[in-house]
């Protein structure tokens, strides 16, 4: 489900604060730390729904890398384009290449299997270049990019020069550490929960007899796999819209009738 | 209810039960300032109201040699867990000062010296001049005179002056004026006064208070000692060998 609708963080602590009796912040843990713990709740729901998508742009740098923004993970869709940030104009779509290595910037690259032929010698390879063309003709992707998991670089390949910018569409792991949560209403009551089971784990260490009844409820609010919130908040943000749904249905009972 | 009312109250009922009591008004008056000060520290861990505590304004924030910033505490506070003695501070990140816009405010939380470095790992946690906190310390050797705030995060502000609210104890040194009001809830005098006879017949059972030998007894006459040491040593000097086997 989608909506524009989302909490502040203090709505959130003034829940939470209440309910593990830490109204005056005089148990050892500061504002900061709550902070925290709700940002590590955003984080793992970002992580597990895939909920919270961003597109960031690029020039097209002349080594075709460029460094993937911090916090970001899962990319989604590469698209090249020219023209305005505002107004693209001619576009296209760039698909990810298996294996494909430019991380030192030249203008060639490796890969197992190479699109232009310069691994056709190799036995143990298909022949590259016929294997590039099918019934309709030649068609080779001349768009693709591949991932430098070390340097945390998109590699481009030299065709994408051919156009200016670049937009990327990724997945987010909430906002990089430090700023202010974005939290949606339809994760409050999980993240309240998370940030409770989060408070009593920190205090049973130092009153166990005390503190781990507590806790135990807080991992059932929170992890019961019927009633617990955190199963509810993926379920929720995963679901449909309804006018998606019925679109989405009026298009496959369509497919048949045509 | 006053000091003075309180403090003769109860010296006259010394003085009823044992005429030979030797309180004196100012030491009745240090144990009233005592256990008053014992029972608002019961009383707020009871009810945890604000019954006790003050609020500062303005007070000017200073550096010490080493440029770190800090405050002189303006009152004794209750020792609580978690710095909780000490209410809040804040200052406003627009003037620097204690007033200024509302949305500006900034609270310091409190934090201990040892868990300084523990704060700095998270960004979250991590002091700044709109996350700043304190922590309390002795700025004397011994850490006896426990009475410095010292302000994190705001290093590189010129900040100028803070509000702070405490839960003050009593200074049983300085008490100028027997009219003013003991700052307790008028339903805890009986209790207080209670507790100050209790003290009083503990001292009481002490030998030396409570038989009546008729002799002061309370400074040691060292002038008697010594006529009486020499006489004893003159007196074994003259007796004679034959008086002694009479002897």
């Amino acid at each position: 489900m989608k909506s524009n609708d989302y909490v502040s963080v203090d709505h959130l602590l003034a829940e939470v604060l209440a309910t593990v009796n830490d109204i005056e912040l005089k148990k050892g843990f500061s504002k900061g730390w709550y902070n925290s713990r709700i940002q590590d709740a955003m984080q793992e729901l970002s992580i597990e729904t895939f909920w919270l998508k961003v597109t960031k742009e690029f020039v097209i740098p002349e080594n075709c890398q460029i460094k993937m923004p911090p916090n970001m993970f899962n990319i989604r869709q590469i698209y090249l384009y020219n023209g305005d940030i505002c107004d693209p104009g001619q576009s296209q779509v760039v698909y990810f290449k298996r294996l494909f290595n430019n991380k030192y910037s030249g203008n060639g690259y490796t890969a197992k299997v190479k699109d232009d032929g310069s691994n056709s010698n190799d036995v143990y390879q298909p022949n590259q270049i016929y294997s590039s063309y099918n019934n309709i003709g030649f068609s080779r992707i001349k768009y693709y990019y591949g991932f430098d998991e070390e340097d945390g670089l998109i590699m481009l390949s030299r065709d994408c020069l051919g156009f200016s910018n670049v937009r990327i569409f990724f997945n987010a792991m909430g906002v990089p550490n430090g700023e202010t949560p974005i939290i949606p209403r339809f994760f409050e009551r999980a993240v309240v929960d998370y940030v409770k089971l989060k408070f009593y784990d920190a205090m049973k260490s130092r009153d166990v007899r005390t503190y781990r009844p507590l806790w135990v409820d807080a991992k059932d609010d929170l992890e019961n796999l019927t009633t617990g919130s955190w199963n509810k908040a993926r379920k929720r943000i995963k679901s449909m819209d309804s006018a998606e749904k019925e679109s989405m249905e009026e298009y496959i009972s369509s497919m048949y009738h045509k | 209810m006053t000091y003075r009312y309180v403090v003769y109250d109860i010296q006259k009922s010394f003085n009823a039960s044992f005429d030979d009591a030797d309180f004196t008004f100012n030491q009745i008056l240090y144990w009233v300032t005592l256990t008053a000060n014992r029972m608002r520290l019961q009383q707020n861990l009871a009810t945890n109201s604000d019954l006790f505590t003050s609020t500062f304004s303005s007070l000017s924030v200073s550096e010490d040699t080493k440029g770190r910033k800090y405050i002189d505490l303006p009152m004794q506070i209750m020792d609580l867990p978690n710095n909780a003695g000490v209410v809040y501070i804040t200052y406003n990140e627009e003037t620097c000062k204690c007033e200024g816009p509302v949305f500006a405010q900034r609270f310091f939380q409190g934090t201990t010296l040892g868990q300084v470095h523990h704060i700095y790992m998270d960004e979250y946690t991590k002091p700044s001049p709109s996350n700043p906190y304190f922590y309390r310390t002795g700025h004397k050797f011994d850490g006896l005179d426990v009475n410095r705030i010292y302000l994190l995060g705001v290093e590189c502000v010129p900040v100028e002056s803070i509000e702070i609210s405490i839960k003050a104890s009593l200074d049983p040194r300085y008490i100028c004026d027997l009219d003013e009001q003991i700052p307790l809830p008028d339903e805890m005098i009986f209790d207080l006064t209670n507790q100050v006879l209790q003290l009083g017949r503990f001292i009481m059972m002490m030998p030396s208070e409570r038989v009546n030998t008729g002799e002061d007894e309370s400074e040691v006459d060292y002038r008697a000692l010594y006529y009486q040491q020499r006489n004893a040593n003159s007196a074994s000097a003259n007796n004679t060998p034959s008086q002694m086997q009479q002897e």
